[in-house]
Order: structure tokens, then sequence, then C-alpha cells
């Protein structure tokens, strides 16, 4: 009886989900009653995901700051849960919003995918349960493969097969290290104090290997080398709309689900994470120089973004994981703000070629402007808030290099930072291409004012939330663990 | 007392950039008046703060705070970034320098007639920047206009410049930007270790803070943080304070700058338009001095004693190497931008001896160069307008045809290379005199940079003999567009040479300023 019971009170306690699941099922009925091109599919979700995120703000007031434990420690819910079940519903919104914008002729089966990515990041937020954690990630992943596989070209064969064999080789890894874990640990809850128990009694080195191992599949969600080597194509193949969404969501949860790892503290994880950061930040940064394609450029920038989100998560004596936080936050803004300037200039110059842009910006100075404020951000250069991001980030590695004494610590912060020097090479030709090269032939252009608007409420947000930060920083400040 | 004077230094100008992006293209021929007017009312403003700085105050004056960001660093500490301005001696010398020179420059923008627009909107922006970094009293506000500077200066020279405009830019980008990274890096780190007592009872939380104030008085490291002076963390086996000096010396040094950083600055400065040019020798590479002076000097006093003798090497080396590349040189722009490396070298003499003296003539030096440098790129600008030539070989007498030209040519060289009564001559000496002061540097430093002053009266006169004197000859025919200087560049390069000669001859009108902030540092 008491098993029933546990079940129907924890029940009572996801609402969002529930809504999502009910929802998504519906959905399917929709979908397959109504004709192609129907606007219902698309209205209907956008509808889903808004009761979604309102529904989950109505647990944060009762909510105790250790949070709650649900089906018997399979879930738990706390205010870090909820704030990333926000995050990610609301880049669920600007991607809706975004491929309606852009007239994408989606299928209703694409709603439901991204929802089904949605539900299963969901779970994923709010679980320190081995099992719970692959089966959400499973269900993030086989519906992204089939994001990706949609659009009917070879291209997208080609990028989808690649997603497909090394995401699949990763949760293998991923599945491999929960067996181990599961071995050693006796349980499936890696924040059980009998799990840290079992696990003390091991040599330190192999608890570190398995938790790599582990990490595997998270790594690769995040897009965190040495585990990115499907982004750029992936990137360049997918709609945009889609790898925007693709480009935030997943990574965030899984930076979270990073940190709880880190946070149960059952081993010690810094230089496991300090060698990812370190190879992330090399790979991502010395290919993007390369590379002449917007979208792929986004992609290799996205790897070395995930190593300084990763910098958030070392653990310190009194690590918090705010700068990470702090950092996703400011990250939605930022990428989805760039993979529409970057949708915005192939629809001006009818390729994602950088050198295609020549002589965008000059005949649009506002949208040049834009492109300016959004690279900026992507830097990290003042004033936009992409600064403030870095500054946390980097001033919780001083911190942690005082505690720790060691200059390792030290060695990243000079190196993450002469990392971003480097990376305006890279973000700094798409408004040199704009802005200061002259087009040739007449380039197609066709003044999309009001998606130039739009894209201004991007780059205004990115400015005016560094002037007052106060808003995010609180909010992040709430929902720590 | 918050008048709101400093600030209008830093708003007018932006209010103004604004405006020229806003206003439609059909008003094109009000962008350069509507620049020129911001330019006056700087230069009025300016006027009004000399008026009424107390020269024998010591401390920020004119000061005006505002509480911008709280920001919340975890659970047990706010970093406290506000908007602070204020000036002291040192810094009302360079915000004057920068309104003369951007006066100066924006007059001398009138030749540029592409893109108005965008011109003459980053022109004010830069202004602001410029400006907003003399006058910040907040590091983290510092630091934004630091680097807000980048982006305009990297537009100007890669839209505006010449041939080489792309390779020109990005490498000053990048160069600046690694530089700025090193001070990024000290920022943070010294925020993280100064606590504002105040707010922190008041809060009942750690609240860091980049308040200058705060930071420059060691009383308020916290105990146990990376910058204490009493427990010394090493960060790979170096102090961690002196591993924090180093990287300020070289971030501002790039900035200066300093060899072996100086390779950006003959690409920035051959590929510039002149009112670029202008800017980046006359103010810009003020910033790499003023910020060493101010942050570097201001608050590691400690750490700064011992590296007088290396900074002084290093300042010897710039003097010497940019010496003698400019001898080498064929290009008049080349070699007036090696000129400048060898002339900031002297700056880095003076801040290095590390006494009044050496500190009070590195401020001159940075002052009269601003003057003289920004004279000498008018004076290369003014031969390219004309015959899209500046190869020294190619000309030959032209004090025959240009007499006016000739006497400024003749201020400008005479004024930098040190000639008593212009005003490099004091910047000059007092380095010098400085460096032979100090106890801790051997002898044989200033007379080597003695030796400076030998070079650059060697390629300066070499310069002139070549160029000016003898028979009028042009390599090719530009007899017909050698006119000799008109109104707008008497006013240009009058308004400076008579500057030079004002300082060159009552020196005191600087130095009375000035004294009172230095005295300070000791």
């Amino acid at each position: 009886m008491t098993e029933l019971l546990e079940i129907l009170t924890s029940s009572q306690n996801i609402l969002p989900e529930w809504i999502l699941i009910i929802g998504i099922l519906f959905l399917v009925v929709i979908i397959s009653f109504q004709k192609d091109g129907s606007k219902w599919p698309y209205r209907f979700s956008f509808l889903l995901v808004l009761s979604y995120t309102f529904s989950a703000s109505y647990y944060y007031e009762n909510l105790p700051n250790e949070g709650i434990k649900l089906f018997g420690d399979l879930l738990i819910l706390d205010k870090t849960s909820l704030f990333f079940k926000q995050l990610v519903a609301l880049s669920t919104i600007v991607f809706l919003i975004h491929s309606r914008l852009f007239k994408y002729k989606f299928d209703g089966e694409i709603y439901f995918l991204v929802l089904c990515i949605l539900l299963g990041l969901s779970f994923l937020a709010m679980t320190t349960n081995f099992l719970v954690i692959y089966v959400s990630i499973e269900l993030v992943s086989i519906s992204s493969y089939v994001l990706v596989a949609t659009k009917n070209d070879k291209k997208n064969f080609e990028a989808a097969i690649k997603y497909l064999i090394f995401g699949a080789t990763s949760s293998a890894i991923m599945l491999y290290g929960i067996s181990l874990f599961y071995g050693i640990g006796h349980t499936l809850n890696f924040a059980d104090s009998v799990f840290f128990k079992s696990i003390a009694t091991n040599s330190a080195l192999i608890i570190q290997i398995i938790t790599f191992l582990f990490l595997a599949g998270l790594f690769f969600k995040i897009a965190a080398a040495p585990f990115q080597s499907w982004v750029p194509d992936v990137y360049e193949a997918t709609s945009t709309p889609i790898i925007s969404f693709l480009s935030f969501a997943p990574k965030a949860v899984g930076v979270l689900v990073v940190a709880r790892v880190v946070q149960a503290n059952f081993v010690n994880l810094n230089m496991v994470l300090l060698l990812i950061i370190f190879i992330s930040l090399i790979v991502g940064n010395l290919a993007a120089l390369w590379q002449t394609n917007l979208k792929r450029m986004l992609g290799y920038s996205g790897i070395a973004q995930a190593g300084f989100i990763l910098i958030g998560v070392l653990k310190g004596p009194q690590t918090d994981f705010y700068g990470a936080f702090f950092y996703i936050l400011t990250y939605l803004p930022i990428t989805m703000g760039a993979f529409f300037l970057a949708d915005l200039l192939k629809k001006q110059a009818g390729s994602d070629e950088m050198e295609d842009f020549k002589g965008i910006g000059q005949k649009n100075i506002f949208l040049g402007l834009n492109a300016v404020i959004i690279m900026m951000a992507l830097v990290g250069l003042p004033p936009t808030v992409g600064f403030m991001a870095k500054l946390m980030v980097f001033s919780s590695i001083i911190n942690m290099g005082e505690d720790m004494h060691s200059s390792a610590y030290y060695g990243l912060l000079i190196f993450g930072l002469l990392n971003a020097a480097i990376s305006i090479y890279y973000y700094l030709k798409v408004p040199y291409f704009m802005l200061i090269k002259k087009s040739y032939n007449q380039p197609r252009y066709n003044p999309d004012f009001f998606l130039t608007v739009v894209l201004t409420y991007f780059s205004i947000a990115l400015v005016v939330f560094f002037l007052y930060p106060d808003f995010g920083t609180e909010w992040v400040r709430k929902v720590l663990f | 007392m918050q008048s709101g004077l400093l600030s209008s230094l830093i708003i007018l100008p932006l209010i103004a950039s604004i405006v020229i992006l806003l206003l439609p293209e059909s008003y094109k021929g009000s962008y350069r008046w509507i620049a020129l007017i911001v330019q006056i009312l700087l230069l009025i403003n300016t006027g009004t703060l000399i008026g009424g700085f107390e020269a024998n105050h010591t401390g920020y004056q004119f000061l005006e705070h505002f509480e911008w960001i709280r920001l919340t660093l975890g659970k047990t500490s706010i970093l406290s970034i506000d908007y602070i301005v204020g000036i002291d001696g040192l810094s009302l010398s360079m915000v004057a320098l920068s309104v003369i020179v951007f006066f100066v420059a924006n007059i001398s923008s009138f030749s540029i007639n592409k893109k108005e627009k965008a011109y003459y909107s980053l022109f004010l922006l830069l202004t602001a920047s410029v400006i907003g970094c003399f006058i910040a009293v907040d590091f983290f506000l510092f630091f934004i206009f630091f680097e807000f500077m980048l982006l305009p200066m990297y537009f100007l020279i890669g839209i505006w410049g010449g041939p080489n405009k792309a390779y020109a830019s990005l490498k000053f980008i990048i160069y600046t930007l690694v530089g700025s990274v090193m001070i990024l890096v000290v920022m943070i780190a010294l925020a993280m270790s100064s606590v504002d007592e105040f707010f922190t009872s008041e809060y009942k939380r750690t609240v860091f803070s980049f308040d200058f104030r705060i930071l420059s008085d060691q009383a308020n490291l916290l105990k146990g943080s990376l910058l204490n002076i009493v427990n010394p963390i090493k960060i790979f086996g170096v102090n961690a304070r002196d591993f924090m000096f180093i990287l300020l010396f070289i971030g501002f040094g790039i900035k200066l700058p300093m060899v072996p950083f100086h390779t950006w600055l003959p690409d920035a400065h051959v590929e510039a338009p002149t009112p670029i040019s202008v800017v980046l020798a006359g103010i810009l590479l003020k910033i790499g001095g003023y910020g060493l002076i101010r942050i570097a000097f201001g608050f590691f006093p400690d750490v700064a004693v011992n590296y007088g003798l290396s900074i002084n090497i290093m300042g010897l080396t710039s003097i010497l190497y940019g010496g003698f590349n400019a001898l080498a040189q064929k290009d008049l722009k080349k070699l007036i931008a090696y000129s400048s490396i060898s002339h900031m070298g002297f700056v880095l003499l003076g801040i290095g001896a590390f006494n009044i003296e050496g500190f009070n003539g590195a401020i001159f030096q940075m002052f009269s160069h601003g003057l003289l440098s920004s004279m000498l790129f008018l004076i290369a600008g003014v031969l390219y307008e004309r015959t899209k030539n500046r190869e020294i070989e190619n000309f030959k007498g032209l004090a025959k045809i240009m007499p006016i030209f000739t006497v400024m040519v003749a201020i400008a060289f005479f004024g930098s290379l040190g000639l008593p009564s212009l005003s490099g001559f004091i910047g000059e000496f007092f380095t010098l005199f400085g460096s032979f002061q100090a106890t801790t540097i051997p002898k044989v430093i200033p007379i080597l940079g003695v030796l400076g002053i030998v070079l650059s009266a060697i390629y300066l006169l070499w310069t002139f003999q070549k160029m000016f004197f003898g028979e009028f000859w042009t390599k090719e025919d530009f007899k017909n567009n050698l006119e000799d200087l008109n109104q707008k560049e008497i006013i240009m390069l009058g308004i400076l040479g008579v500057l030079t000669l004002l300082f060159g001859i009552f020196p005191n009108i600087l130095f009375d300023l000035v004294n009172p902030t230095v005295i300070q540092f000791f």
C-alpha cells in the first residue's frame, strides 16, 4: 500500500511532465487526423510548451531547499531542476517562434520529436538515478537522430548516420560505466549514502575511470571533446531552428547532470574535467579558425563554449556551480540569437558560406550592428552579457586556486582567456564580411525589416542583461543546490 | 558634489554617435559638423574642469558615484561594480590631451568621403570610450571602456584603411585583445582579493569591490586571498603578486607598445587613414602608459619596486630598437611609427625609475608625444593626400614650394628630436634625469638612452634635409598637386605647434597639475 501511496503523491508533483505526456499523445492524434501542412500541430505544441512552463513555475514556492524525492528516489524535484526545465522550455518556445517566423514548413512529426526531447530533458534534469539518466538520454538521443534525418538529402543522411553511430557508441560506453558502478556501488542512485560508502572502498583511479565512462554519454550531449566529432556535420546539415534548439537544450541539462555527479562528491573529477576542458577549448577554437561555413563555425564554437561552461563545474571547497548555471542562462539568448542571425543571413545571401555575406551589413546597417553585438557576446566582450558570464566562470577559478593551492587552475584561467582572445578571429569574420568586404555582384538583397527587428530583441537582451544582470543573478542564486 | 561634468565627456559623444546613426542619409553633410560641435563642447567642458580643478588636493575630484551592479557571486559574496568617474592630475592631463587630439583628428576627418555615417558614429564612439578609460575610477568600468575601444578601432582601420587593411586591423585587434585578457586576469584576481569593509558589514556578505580607491589601499586585501601580502601564494613558482604585475606589464606593454610586442603598430599605422593614425599615436598608446602608472604601479607598488631595472631595460630596448628601425625606413609614415615606439620607450624609462622626477617626466613625455606624434602623422597625411605617395626618396626641396608646411614640419621634427624650448625636450630630459637618480638602476642605461635622442636627431634631420632642402624635385610630376597648406591644415598643425611651444617654454603648466598626484605614489 505504501508504494502505491508514494506513487500517487509523487505523481502529483510532476504535473508539467503529465501535461507533456498527455499532450504528446494528443499531438499524435492531431497529426494523424490533420492534412499535411496543417497549422494545428504547431499551435497545439506552442500551447503545450507554454502550459508546461507555467505549471513548472507553480512549484517554486513551496519547495524545500534540498528538494523532494519522488518515486522512491528515482526523481528529485528541486529548484535547480525547475530552473533547467524552464530554460529548456524557453528554448523550445524560441525554436517554435523561430521556425514560424522563417516559415519553415515542418511536418507535425517534427514538433512531436522536439516535445519528446523536452520530455526526456525534463526527466534528465530531475534525477540522480543511473537508470533514469540512461533512459532519458536515450529518449533525447533517439528523437534527435530522427530530427536530424528528416530532411531528404544526402548530406542530412550522412550527418544523421554519423550522429547515430557516435551517439550509440557513447551510450554503450555510458551503459558500461553504469553497469560497473552498479557492481561496485550496489545501488543505482549515485547521491545515495550506500553508494558513497561502497565506492569509498575502491581505489580513486578506478572510480575516476568508471565515472569518465559513465559521463561519456553526457559529454556527447554537451558536445565536449573528445566526443565532439559529430558536431560540424550535424550542425551544417540540420535545419537552423532545429539545430538552434539542439545546440542549447541538451547541452544545458547535460551540464546539470555533470554538476550533480560532481556535487555527489564520491570522486574527485577535477583532473578529468580539466582534461576535457583543455581539449574542448583547443579543438573547438583551432578548428573554428579554418571554417568558412557559418553553421559549421558555430558548431565548433559550441564545442569551445562547452569547455567554458564546464569550467564552472569544477569542484572546490566553495563550489556552488554558480558560474556554470549563469553561463547557461546567458548562453540561451547568445547561441539561439546567433542561429537566428545565421538563418537571416542565409535568407539574404542564399547560403551559409561567410564569403557570401559580403556587403550585406553595408546595405542594412542594423543587421550589421546586430551581427556585431551577437558575435561580441560569443567572444565575451563587454558590453554584452557574454562578458559577465565569462567573468563569473573565471572568478570561480580564482577562488578555487586560492583554496586548492594549485597552479593548474591559474594555468587554466590564462589558457581559457587566451582562447577567448583567439576566438575573436573567427567570430569577427561574420561582421568582417558583412561590413568591411565589398560585394562585387549585387547581393540578393531583400530588406527583411520584420526579422531584423526580432533579431534586435536578441541583441537588446544581450546588452540590457549586461547592464542589469541582477534579475539573472538573483534567479540563479535562488536555484543553487 | 555630483556635477555631471565628467559624465558629459562620455555621454555627449555617445549620444551624438547614436544621433548620427539614426539620421537619414540625406543629412550626410551635417555629420562632420555634429561631430565637430561635440568635440568643441568636450574642449569647453575640459576647460571648465581644469578651471575648477584644485591641484593641491590629493585624491580624485569631480567624483560621480552611482551604484550599478551588485553581482551575486554564489551564496556568500557579492561583486560590487559601480559607475564611478573622477579625475586627479594624471587623468586630467590625459583627458586634456585626448580632447585636443580628438578635436584635431575630427578636423582632419573632413577629408574622409566614404560612408561618413558609419565613420563619424564610430569615431565618436571611440572618443567616448577613450575618455571613459581615463576618467573611470572603477576597474571594471575602466576595463569595459578599454575593451570597447577595440571594435570602433577595428572597423575604422578595417573599412577606411589602406590596401592591406584587413591584415593590419586583425593584427591590431588580436594583439590588443591578448593584452586586455591579461589585464582581465589581474582585474578578477584583484577584485576577488579586495574587500569593501563598509558594504561588507552592511550586506552581511563579503563584498568584493573594483573601486580604484579600495584596490590601491592594501589594507583592504582579504587575509588568505590570492593577492595578500603577508602570506604570498605561489603561481607556477612565482609569487602571485609578482605574477599579476608581470601580466599587467605585458598587457599594457602591448598597448604602449613595448618591444618585442610592438609589431602591430607599424602595420596599423601604415594602413590606417590619417585621422585614425593621429588618434592611435596621439592617445591610444597613452592608455598603455596610463594603465602602467595607475594600475600596475598604483596597485602593486611593493612589487613594482623590484622591477625597476627590468622595466628600464625594456624601455631602453624600445628606444634603441625603434630608433635604429626608424633609420632604415623609406616610408615616411613607417618612420614616424617607429619613432613613436622609440619615444614611448622614454615613458618606460621614466616609470621604471620609480621616483618623482621619473614619473613626472613619463607623464610629460606622454603628453608631449601626444601632441608631436599627432603633428607628425598629420604631416605624413598632408603629403599623402596630395600625391598618394609617402616615400622619402621621392621628394626633394619641398621648402621651395611649401614654406608654411616646412615651418610646421620643422617644429614637429625639432620637437621630436628634443630641441630645448619645445615640449619633447622636457619629457626626455626628466625621464632620463629620473633614471639617473634611481639608485637601483646602473648609470649605463640612461647613458645609452641618451643615444636614443641622438638617433632621433639623425633620422629626423636626415629626412628633413632629404625632403625639404636643395633644388625642388619629385620623382613623378607632383608639382601641380603640391600646394602649400590650406586653412584647415594650418589650423590643425598650428594648434598643435603652438601647444608644443607653450609646453616647451612653460612646462610648469603641466607639472603643477600632475605633481601633487605623482607625489602620492611615494
